[in-house]
């Protein structure tokens, strides 16, 4: 049956694969490492400590570098590297097959390597192969290594019996038994592999895992940008479920938001009829003051630009007002060139504000057109009543 | 669980990871989308409430001034020779049969009223009529003045005789129906 979600999230992050090899394929060497210096020449520590272990190999190894699989252990501060290597063709076809897509792939005395020991320590790592004595000096990388093949039937005393053979090989203050398989998993840096081994655990950085791995280095150079790619997508993964996180907000803001508005509204319409009554007292008092104060003169209006007062042959159609000082007259003439001469009379009017003649037309001798004539306010006086 | 789900998703096979990514990425594109055109109706609708708020508010403010202006405006009438539509229509009609001007039509508009003040507007047309007797209508309805007065004033030749003349106005009254306090 499938675990649910949240147990696989309780379980926690899937462990590294790491496939520890046999440590009795290897040939192991401890060799001496000069630094030039930090970062000189463009190299770091670790790409000088790598070309000497390349260097070392090649002058050591009965085969060139591309038929081994090699790689080197060796902590920052160090005056020696603890080298390995393995003769391609002693690993079957099906055996490298199953490598793919494994995040380490190392001796499995690298998980022991990596312990934090005193000096003068030795550790015996079982395995069912044989039985690897690992000897530290006074330094944080192993000075020596040793492994012995044992038989599947030999006995707790046989055992007993190789292991203090090996002994015999340090001069030790301290001895550790390992007996169980190393379990592998991500510590809590980024990049880090914890090795549980029996009651003590070892550590070994993202640095130190790219070296110690022995598989071709173009394939783990390609296995590190391939790393770099899903590093990207998962920051994309990130972002993308950020953003999700933002709007969820957002909705939460705009959701907020509209009960806010609603209150608004409510206040909107609950004070629009008080606002409609205001404005409509407004209007009336507008409307009273035009009338109590303002009076609309059309008479005196179409009488002050009548045609007739000069004898012109305009003929007024319709005259409406426009306001209290504007008049829209629709005009006709049968002589056209009088438009111009009525039209600079009208200006000279001192009342007229402005005077418009527009739409002009022609027609069987005939031409209309439309005055615009705006009065300056008051200018206009009413007639005399008529008795 | 951040490291968890990290490892998931970094053990997954290269196309599930990009499916993911992609899947989430459409979802966010579309949920944006949605996002950003309830956002703009919201805030156009935000704006105009604001505004619609404030021009209220403006109105309510300016409350007892504008009482205070209709009242100054209707202290220039008497109330007793204001009129009301009917009077209006009534003495429009003595007006124009007094002027010469036959067979009025008079028209009652929309009354505008608030509380003791009330405007009535009509809308007086007449056809067939000569100039002159026009004229002794206008100055006779502006004798009324401010109690009757002319706010719109539309004459035009009559199309079949030149020489006559229709003639239509908007002509209101006011009308104060309780005293001013």
């Amino acid at each position: 049956m499938c675990a649910s979600p949240l147990e696989i999230l309780r379980a926690g992050p899937p462990p590294p694969r790491v496939v520890l090899l046999p440590d009795g394929l290897f040939f192991i060497r401890s060799i001496p490492v000069t630094l030039d210096g930090e970062g000189t020449e463009g190299q770091t520590h670790e790409q000088q400590v790598s070309s000497q272990v390349e260097f070392a190999l090649e002058a050591s190894s009965p085969f060139p570098l591309l038929n081994l699989y090699y790689g080197h252990f060796w902590l920052p501060g160090e005056s020696h590297a603890l080298i390995y290597a393995s003769y391609r063709r002693r690993f079957a076809a099906e055996q490298t097959d199953s490598w793919e897509g494994a995040d380490l792939i190392c001796p499995a005395f690298i998980a022991a390597a990596a312990m934090s020991v005193e000096p003068a320590t030795t550790a015996l790592l079982t395995s069912n192969e044989g039985i690897t004595a690992i000897h530290w000096t006074t330094q944080k990388v192993p000075q020596k290594i040793i492994f012995q093949a044992v038989a599947a039937d030999v006995t707790d005393e046989q055992k007993n019996e190789i292991k203090t053979q090996l002994l015999k090989n340090f001069e030790s203050l301290k001895i550790v038994e390992i007996t169980s398989a190393s379990q592998a998993s991500w510590s809590s840096t980024e990049g880090e592999i914890d090795f549980s081994l029996n009651e003590t655990k070892s550590t070994i950085n993202a640095v130190g895992l790219r070296y110690a791995d022995v598989r071709d280095k173009g394939e783990l150079a390609a296995l590190q940008k391939a790393k770099a790619r899903d590093r990207i997508l998962w920051n994309g993964v990130v972002v993308a479920v950020g953003c999700f996180a933002l709007l969820a907000l957002c909705e939460l803001f705009l959701i907020g938001g509209g009960f806010w508005q609603n209150t608004r509204k409510i206040k909107l319409n609950i004070q629009a009829p008080i606002v409609s009554e205001i404005m409509n007292r407004q209007e009336v008092a507008n409307r009273i003051n035009d009338l109590s104060t303002r009076r609309l003169l059309p008479i005196e209006m179409i009488q002050a630009i009548s045609p007739k007062k000069k004898s012109y042959s305009i003929y007024f159609s319709s005259v409406a007002t426009n306001g209290l000082y504007g008049l829209t007259v629709e005009a006709q003439t049968p002589n056209a060139s009088e438009i111009k001469n009525y039209e600079n009379d009208l200006r000279g009017i001192p009342a007229c504000q402005s005077v418009v003649i527009k739409n002009t037309q022609s027609r069987n001798n005939i031409t209309t057109f439309t005055l615009v004539v705006t009065f300056t306010p008051n200018a206009i006086k009413p007639n005399a009543p008529t008795p | 669980m951040i490291r968890t789900l990290k490892g998931l998703f970094l053990t997954r096979a290269l196309r599930e990871k990009l499916l993911l990514l992609v899947l989430l990425l459409i979802g966010v594109a579309y949920w944006f989308s949605s996002f950003l055109g309830r956002a703009t109706i919201f805030m156009t609708e935000q704006s105009h409430t604001t505004k619609s708020l404030a021009n209220q508010a403006r109105w309510i403010a300016s409350r007892s001034a504008v009482q205070k202006q209709a009242e100054k405006a209707a202290a220039a009438f008497k109330s007793d020779e204001t009129l009301d539509g009917t009077r209006l229509i009534a003495a429009l009609q003595n007006i124009a049969a007094s002027s010469g001007l036959n067979n009025p039509s008079i028209n009652g508009l929309q009354d505008l009223s608030v509380e003791q003040f009330a405007v009535h507007p009509v809308q007086f047309t007449v056809t067939k009529v000569s100039f002159e007797s026009l004229v002794t209508f206008v100055n006779a309805v502006q004798q009324r003045n401010p109690y009757i007065g002319i706010e719109q004033f539309q004459v035009m030749a009559d199309k079949a005789n030149p020489a006559v003349l229709n003639a239509s106005m908007k002509i209101s009254s006011v009308e104060i129906t309780k005293g001013i306090p």
